[in-house]
This record gives structure tokens, C-alpha cells and sequence, in this order.
């Protein structure tokens, strides 16, 4: 059976690698938090990487969205039409055995997944990768959750996901290494007259609960209450993804940054959770 | 939806950068290839992201059509400053099913799961 030996989550915000200039001391250390997940990522050699995140309108319009969607090839392309995040493109190799368990298991769960055997990542995928896997040389087996357009999933279903998540971890060789990222969050407004509000108030109270090891608390928040952290502040899901994730539901997280930065009107931070 | 097509628009640019380049030129033999109204087509050329915030497009792909209107964000969230309420708020776009959140045949587990009689297909 396979072992989580690493959870974590981290910001995706495209200013984190693509304006780098602009964030000020606040930039300094919220890399240095970055840097820390990167070590503690390495230390604990993982095999896979089960990302849990969110795409911003590039494989997906509201022609077609998915609430859930697994990326089931073994190799991913990205970034797509981003040149701002001021990264070069390149394929991410993937798992398609393990995403497509993960599929399977899911139907088998009660969650009706989608999937995508050509899945192209941006900035939600490839930004904590930037920092986390700098020589792309671990397989991601990206989780996309619809956190940008309504009616988007509940909350406490991604955090029911996660437990899903570990039932395939579960079933995998015996001795395999999985680590599981969430990206996104936490409270920022995108593309809305309050774009540059950070809710400092909401960041510190979900960083406070984390610290507590009271991640189940968080899964029970509505998508109202969430909605107060601004229309970015979905995101949390895939954090919510990542807790579910977790054989210690008490697992107390770390914060290793937090920084609310307003030229990148993001309320940016880096945790792990101890597993 | 108009929302859906002005923001389909965008999302066509986003993938089309040729278009987009068309698009900055001269946007009219664009938008003609969308179903957009002529009030539609009028703000995307006085490039007026209040009037799009206000019909509805989602503002991720509002964010996203500022580099194909030529806009810095910063320029678009002042222009967007005093609008009304976005129209696509859960409560009014899709409202709850009549049992409510969750409704009678989900139940919210210990596990958070859904109890099935049969675990397996």
C-alpha cells in the first residue's frame, strides 16, 4: 500500500513569478516560505505529486465545466498562452494509471468525475510546481475543481474527494510515495471592482484554524461565508481537497508564509500539514 | 446568454492570438462572427468593463480580456468602480432545490461520503 509522505498548499497567483519586481519585502518572504515547502518536499522523496487546483477558462469555457476533472495522461503541456508568468513551457510528465484509479475509484465513491486525456496547465498548476518541483521530475496527477464559475461544488464534498484520494493512495504498491498540493487562495478578488482587497481578517482566521488542526471546521464553511474572502477565495477548496487528504484529520498545519500583498492582490501563503 | 457569448469571445482570443491581433485592429469583423448585440459590440469597443461586469460575464474572463482590449487591470478595475452586483450570485442564478442545500437524497456522512447499498459497480 502506498503512503502520503507529504501534503502541503500553497498560492498560484500569475504575479508570484510574473511580477516579481513589485512585491516588495513581503515577495522576499513569502519565496523564502516557498523555499521551505520545497525543502520539506524534497526531504520526503516523494514518487507522485496529486495536485488539487483550479484552471482559469483555458481547457474549460462555460460551454463545458466540470466540477470535478482528473487529467489522466502521462505527460502535461504548460503554460498555455501565458507569457506573463514569465515561464518557459514545457511538458510535466503525469501517472495515467494512478489518475485513472483515482477516476474509478471515485465513481465508485459517489462522485461522478470527469476526466481529460489532454489537460494543458497554467498558472493554478504550475506556479507552486515552479518553486516545489523546479526540474518538473515528478509525476503530477492534476485534480481540477471548478472554483470560478456558479454553481461551483460544495466545499465539504472536495473535502469528502480528499478521503477518496486516500482510499487510492491506499491501493497503490506497496512502498510508493505520494504527495498531495493544493494551490490557489487565499482571500483576493479577480476581475471585480474589489480586485486589489485582501480580507486579511478571513486569511488569518482559515490560517489560525489550520494551526489548530481544526481542518474539518473549515470544510463545513459555506460557500457564502467563503464568498467573503472575495470571489478568489473559492480556491480553498482545493486547500479543503488537501485536508481531506490527510490520515490525521487533526493534523496541525504550519504556516511557513503569509503575506498579504497588494500589488499582487493576493493574501499569499505556504503550509505544509504534518502527515 | 449574452454574458456566455461576449465571454466566449474572449475565451476565443485568449486561444487565438492571430485573432486577438485581428481583434485590437479593427474588432468589428470579429465580434461579427459572434451572436453579440450591437449594445454588446459597442462596449467591447469602447472597451467598457463596467458594461460587461454589469451584463454578467464572468470576471475571471473580464480579467482575462483586458490584455485583448488593451487595458491594465488597474485601468479596469477603476472603470469598473461603482458597479451594481454581479447578476450571476448563486441565490439568483440558480436558486436551491425546493429540499434545500443538500436536498433529501444526499446525505452527509461521517465519512463525507454518500452511502450507497452497492460499494462497487
Amino acid at each position: 500500500m502506498g503512503e502520503i509522505v507529504w501534503a502541503g498548499a500553497a498560492a498560484h497567483a500569475p504575479q508570484i513569478t510574473g511580477s516579481p519586481e513589485i512585491g516588495g519585502e513581503q515577495a522576499t518572504r513569502f519565496y523564502a516560505g516557498m523555499e521551505e515547502l520545497h525543502k520539506s518536499f524534497v526531504a520526503a522523496q516523494p514518487d507522485i505529486v496529486i495536485e488539487i487546483l483550479n484552471e482559469h477558462f483555458v481547457n474549460f469555457y462555460l460551454d463545458n465545466m466540470p466540477a470535478i476533472c482528473v487529467g489522466v495522461s502521462d505527460s502535461h503541456f504548460g503554460p498555455v498562452g501565458a507569457r506573463f508568468l514569465r515561464l518557459e513551457e514545457h511538458v510535466f510528465p503525469g501517472n495515467a494509471e494512478l489518475a485513472k484509479s483515482l477516476v474509478r475509484e471515485s465513481h465508485n465513491s459517489g462522485f461522478e468525475v470527469s476526466f481529460s486525456e489532454d489537460l494543458a496547465f497554467d498558472s493554478g498548476a504550475i506556479v507552486p510546481l515552479h518553486f516545489i518541483t523546479p526540474n518538473w521530475d515528478v509525476p503530477v496527477v492534476p485534480v481540477l475543481i471548478n472554483n470560478i464559475a456558479e454553481p461551483m461544488p460544495l466545499p465539504w464534498r472536495i473535502y469528502g474527494l480528499g478521503k477518496v484520494i486516500q482510499k487510492v493512495v491506499a491501493s497503490r504498491p506497496k512502498g510508493e510515495r505520494i504527495a498531495i498540493l493544493g494551490t490557489g487562495g487565499i482571500s483576493h478578488w479577480v476581475g471585480t471592482p474589489q480586485m486589489g482587497m485582501i480580507n486579511v481578517d478571513f486569511d488569518e482566521k482559515f490560517l489560525d484554524l489550520i494551526e489548530k488542526g481544526e481542518n474539518k471546521a473549515i470544510s463545513d464553511w459555506t460557500p457564502e461565508e467563503i464568498g467573503k474572502g472575495g470571489n478568489g477565495a473559492h480556491e480553498i477548496r482545493n486547500w479543503i481537497g488537501v485536508m481531506g487528504c490527510l490520515p490525521n484529520p487533526e493534523s496541525r498545519g504550519k504556516v511557513a508564509a503569509y503575506e498579504p500583498i497588494v500589488s499582487w492582490v493576493t493574501g499569499c501563503a505556504a503550509v505544509t500539514w504534518d502527515v | 446568454m449574452s454574458a456566455f457569448w461576449v465571454g466566449k469571445l474572449i475565451y476565443t482570443l485568449q486561444h487565438n492570438p492571430k485573432l486577438s491581433q485581428q481583434f485590437r485592429e479593427d474588432p468589428d469583423p470579429v465580434m461579427e462572427q459572434f451572436p453579440l448585440t450591437d449594445e454588446e459590440k459597442d462596449a467591447l469597443r469602447r472597451k467598457d468593463v463596467k458594461f460587461l461586469f454589469e451584463l454578467g460575464v464572468n470576471p475571471y474572463m473580464i480579467a482575462i480580456s483586458t490584455r485583448h482590449l488593451g487595458l491594465k487591470q488597474e485601468e479596469a478595475v477603476t472603470m469598473m468602480a461603482g458597479a451594481g452586483d454581479h447578476p450571476f450570485l448563486p441565490s439568483v442564478w440558480f436558486p436551491e432545490p425546493p429540499g434545500g442545500a443538500g436536498g433529501e437524497y444526499l446525505t452527509k456522512t461521517d465519512e463525507y461520503l454518500i452511502k450507497t447499498e452497492k460499494s462497487r459497480a
